[in-house]
């Protein structure tokens, strides 16, 4: 096994919560203890990825190798590159605060040990998919996310449905991944390896119809993860059932690993010229899957589910810049994973906050909340003009950045439709917010606010604002990973 | 810092601040006015000082997004003016009505600071982003004053019409962008009047929708229309004053780009003349039918709409012109109805009436000599607008707020003239674009629902419903034929073979061994002592 210094920070991502998960299975803590537990185990990645930062601003990229089958190529290397950067950082950070705001949500029993324990292997499944230089560790990590946030909806999720529901996730995803082993085993016969540094010259080693077919497989099968439309048809149901901490986690930084998957196989190992034949169609996916999402997102009435179509439109918009294929574009779109990561934690948290104290979550029996609660309305504010796009709040930074990305190609009048069609976004966000917080109090408000759910929230409404004014810094990390996308020619 | 750069920031950051400031200290609205009052004749200093010590070029410039090139505020171009013209508009409005609540000032003082730095900003994002800044603001505005659901009801209507046009304006700043590189506002104008056609036209109308509906220019006066029952230093200033103003002036700084190309333009002309008759004609029958506050934003509308018939005429220079002479008129005529005492009311409408008569007879005479010869039509709704004014005038103020503007009893009482006005304002106003509005927002809820029925729960829905049961039936089906069928039944059938096989086995062989019981323990001890003798 082969570590640099900066390489232990990669131990310490996957590894902490992991032995954290299993120490919480087997201790089985009573009381608060787990919640502590699983807090501290969080934080750990969240700052081990911030370590490792310098290192890869002095280009020394922390690396883990391990050969896993030698015979077969196939190995078990750990790898922090920029294009892994935002990614780790979005599931990490949002996985410390859905923990933090877990402990105020979940009432602690006999089985919050396990809670917990599966929350940190969600996160571990996570940190591995965006950590992985090979692809079938990668796969690993992929359904090890996949079958950790299954379980969780199972057992924790509200209602008679959870069973249903977590039977429909589980389906629809899989499907998506087994689109995504077919095209790694198509790479993988041909190049004799799993490794992500060698695949890069995939371009060439595949015939160039596979080429196709590969991209093809990998853009629908990581799109169901995105959940954009119509491959969407998994999200409402799974955001809507499963325990809130288990929806920031879905919704804020498992959609981005459909990105991720996105930015790292078809754009990161194939050329500009393979890519160029899925631009129109990504970009129309994207559009579209704005469009109907916001529209969805103005149909409902469960203030949950109106912010999981919220997701679907703003995966739309992540589709559509990376279908631009310009700077601006690809840029703004991993900016706006990050930015929505932080928007849709934070509203998943005011919609916690509201269904807590008023016991309802129709948006008809909500109303006049803003005088009850003030700190949650100021938050909710910030989150419903952020995904308005309102400046110089976070989502505006990427939104700009992706309009700008597609008015550079020469699809002008599909940029118009997709600029247009943000209006959208303002009619459900305003609904939203000024439904639930202004006009009269419909519905009393009966319990108070715990601290450990209140103040991840004015965190992260902290940090869309902070974010909007002062990208530069993050703009500048998430730059680098054009040099690795699509032969570095931009 | 030099004096320029301190008249800046106190024209920016004092509104700004104090707005902030005045938002959290608990005063009352007399002690609020005092201090708004006192706050605003600074900033009004501030600009003027800043026009007297101004240079061209950037005074304070910031970094913000990266290859957007630096936020700039700049002095020594037309936005001053604007900007100090918007700040008197302020005092006069804070001075001439009642006091507005506490947090309506300071709302509109966050306006205007925000406009100012719209006016003085030197590069379209950081114009974008402080008009964004005064439609949140503006929006705001009814959330405070009204508590009950009428407040969130305009706000929403509002901020989705000013949205509206702010992607109308987002799609030509683009667009300029990547046609000329820069998003500094004079290098973008410049790059963009020689671009092709095609883009251009987009540019053009992006441009167009943009300061169609700051300005509120009909049909879009309905976001103005929508304060009618706020306060009359809301509706007068933050309504009224600051975003048309705002409109109006982007629409001169872009006017060469408009009238580029001559026959967008000559479209666009068209269009607005008939759109500034309309809304002239809306206001002459409203003000006929006694609803003064209504009949006020028509004029407003109509003086939107020809303001466009002048940028499309390239007419820049008397758009800034009309920028400066009406803007207080205008306010004046708002808040007419609400300055204390009859007699003072009628002799602010009869005044500002005549301000904003001779504003037009100016532009339309300097018209006449300059634009191209279709464009001298505008002078028809500028003659409309200018007989309503001289009725405004000498026409007795409504003092009470008409909830149905034109009632049916009025206008009989007015005969025949009245009832055609009333007939067309029932079809045109309320029947034809208030029915467009209706069907407009009811639409899209609509159609969201029938999306989700049909595409959501009908056929995603569907689908996986019938995968599902297709999985679980052919499940079943594999089930009987081949696990219970053909497999089991295999099984079965070769498990009962070897049961019977065995049990046969079983019975012949128990069979004779009973049968032969003596001879078996014979042979066996015989076996024995032969294999231990030998």
């Amino acid at each position: 096994m082969a570590l640099n210094q900066a390489s232990w920070g990669l131990l310490a991502t996957l590894g902490v919560p992991l032995v954290a998960a299993v120490l919480l299975v087997v201790v089985r803590p009573k009381g608060r203890i787990s919640g502590w537990v699983a807090g501290l185990a969080a934080a750990v990645p969240l700052a081990s990825i911030l370590w490792m930062v310098p290192s890869l601003q002095q280009g020394q990229d922390p690396t883990i190798t391990l050969q896993w089958v030698p015979m077969a190529g196939i190995s078990m290397d750990l790898h922090l590159d920029w294009i892994s950067l935002p990614f780790a950082l979005v599931e990490a950070g949002v996985t410390l605060v859905a923990v933090v705001y877990a402990w105020g949500y979940h009432r602690p029993d006999e089985s919050s040990p396990y809670l917990y324990a599966l929350l940190l292997l969600f996160a571990v499944g996570m940190a591995g998919t965006t950590l992985s230089d090979g692809m079938f560790l990668f796969f690993i990590f992929w359904e090890l996310m996949l079958l950790a946030s299954c379980l969780l909806i199972l057992v924790w999720g509200e209602g008679d449905r959870r069973g249903a529901v977590a039977f429909k996730y589980f389906v629809v995803t899989h499907i998506g991944s087994l689109m995504v082993l077919m095209a790694f085993l198509m790479m993988y016969n041909e190049a004799g390896t799993d490794r992500l540094s060698v695949l890069r010259q995939a371009g060439q080693v595949l015939p160039a119809a596979q080429v196709q077919v590969a991209i093809a497989l990998m853009l629908v099968g990581f799109a169901v993860k995105m959940a954009v439309f119509p491959v969407h048809i998994w999200l409402p149901d799974a955001h809507t059932v499963a325990p809130m901490p288990v929806t920031i986690m879905l919704a804020a930084a498992m959609l981005a690993m459909g990105v991720y998957g996105i930015l790292r196989f078809p754009m990161g190992l194939f050329s500009v010229e393979a890519m160029q034949a899925f631009a129109v169609p990504m970009m129309v996916v994207g559009v579209v899957s704005e469009i109907y999402g916001a529209l969805m997102a103005l149909a409902e009435e469960d203030i949950k589910r109106i912010v999981a179509y919220s997701s679907v439109s703003q995966m739309g918009y992540i589709l559509y810049g990376l279908g631009t294929m310009t700077h601006n574009g690809v840029v703004g779109a991993t900016l706006q994973v990050v930015f929505h990561a932080i928007v849709k934690a934070l509203l998943f948290m005011v919609m916690g906050l509201v269904i807590r104290a008023t016991g309802k979550r129709k948006l008809g029996e909500l109303g006049g909340l803003a005088r009850s609660l003030p700190v949650v309305t100021v938050c909710a504010v910030i989150g419903g003009l952020a995904i308005a796009g309102a400046p110089p709040l976070c989502l505006f930074v990427s939104e700009w950045m992706i309009f700008s990305g597609g008015f550079q190609t020469a699809n002008v009048a599909l940029s118009v439709v997709t600029l247009f069609g943000s209006l959208l976004s303002v009619a459900y966000a305003l609904r939203l917010m000024l439904g639930l917080f202004m006009g009269k109090l419909k519905s009393p408000v009966v319990n108070s606010q715990p601290l450990a759910m209140v103040v991840p929230t004015a965190a992260l409404a902290l940090l869309a604002v902070v974010e909007g004014i002062f990208p530069t810094p993050l703009i500048g990390w998430v730059t680098e990973e054009l040099s690795l996308l699509m032969g570095g020619l931009w | 810092m030099n004096a320029a750069m301190w008249a800046t920031a106190g024209a920016v950051g004092l509104p700004l601040v104090a707005g902030l400031g005045l938002g959290l200290a608990p005063m009352g609205a007399a002690k609020a006015r005092r201090a708004g009052l006192a706050l605003l004749a600074l900033v009004a200093a501030s600009l003027a000082l800043a026009l007297w010590a101004g240079e061209p070029g950037a005074v304070w410039a910031v970094a913000w997004l990266p290859d957007a090139g630096p936020l700039t505020l700049e002095l020594g171009g037309s936005g001053v003016q604007a900007a100090l013209m918007t700040t008197v508009a302020a005092l006069l409005s804070l001075g001439l009505v009642a006091a507005p609540r506490r947090w309506a000032l300071a709302t509109g003082l966050l306006c205007l600071g925000a406009a100012n730095v719209a006016y003085l900003s030197g590069s379209f994002l950081g114009r974008y982003v402080a008009l964004e800044v005064v439609a949140l603001c503006v929006a705001a505005a009814p959330l405070i004053e009204r508590a009950d659901d009428e407040g969130p009801r305009i706000a929403r209507a509002v901020y989705v019409l000013l949205r509206l046009g702010d992607a109308g304006l987002l799609m030509a700043i683009l667009l300029l962008w990547r046609l000329s590189g820069t998003l500094a506002i004079d290098g973008a104008l410049a790059g963009g009047l020689g671009a092709d056609p095609a883009s251009m036209r987009w540019v053009v109308g992006g441009l167009a929708l943009a300061a169609w509906l700051k300005m509120g220019a009909w049909p879009f006066q309905a976001w103005i229309e929508a304060a009618e029952p706020l306060s009359p230093f809301t509706r007068a200033w933050t309504f009224a004053t600051v975003l048309p103003n705002l409109g109006l002036y982007l629409l001169y700084r872009v006017t060469p780009l408009i009238a580029a190309r001559s026959l967008t333009a000559q479209w666009l002309g068209w269009s607005a003349m008939l759109v500034a008759l309309a809304a002239g004609l809306g206001s002459l029958l409203l003000l006929r039918g006694g609803a003064w506050r209504r009949s006020v934003v028509y004029l407003s509308a109509a003086q939107a709409g020809l303001a466009l018939v002048l940028a499309a005429a390239g007419e820049g220079s008397l758009l800034f012109g009309i920028l400066l002479l009406t803007t207080l008129p205008r306010l004046a005529l708002y808040c007419a109805e609400s300055v204390r005492g009859r007699e003072g009311g009628r002799v602010c409408a009869s005044v500002a009436g005549g301000a904003l008569v001779m504003a037009w007879a100016w532009a339309l005479w300097s018209l006449r000599a300059a634009a191209p010869a279709w464009a001298v039509a505008g002078g028809l709704p500028l003659l409309t607008m200018a007989a309503w004014t001289a009725i405004a005038m000498a026409y007795p103020m409504e003092r009470t707020v008409l909830a149905e503007p034109l009632r049916p009893r009025r206008a009989q009482a007015q005969g025949a003239l009245g009832a055609v006005a009333g007939a067309i304002y029932r079809w045109v106003e309320q029947g034809l674009l208030g029915g467009l509005v209706t069907v407009l927002a009811g639409g899209v809820q609509w159609a969201s629902r029938t999306a989700h029925d049909v595409v959501e729960e009908g056929l995603l829905g569907g689908f996986i419903a019938a995968l599902t049961n297709g999985v679980v039936r052919a499940s079943q089906v594999a089930r009987r034929t081949v696990e219970e069928g053909t497999l089991d039944g295999s099984l079965r059938l070769v498990a009962r073979g070897a049961r019977a096989a065995s049990d046969r086995m079983a019975s012949w062989h128990s069979g004779k061994l009973r049968s032969n019981l003596l001879w078996v323990a014979i042979s066996l001890v015989a076996l024995l002592a032969w294999a231990i003798s030998g």
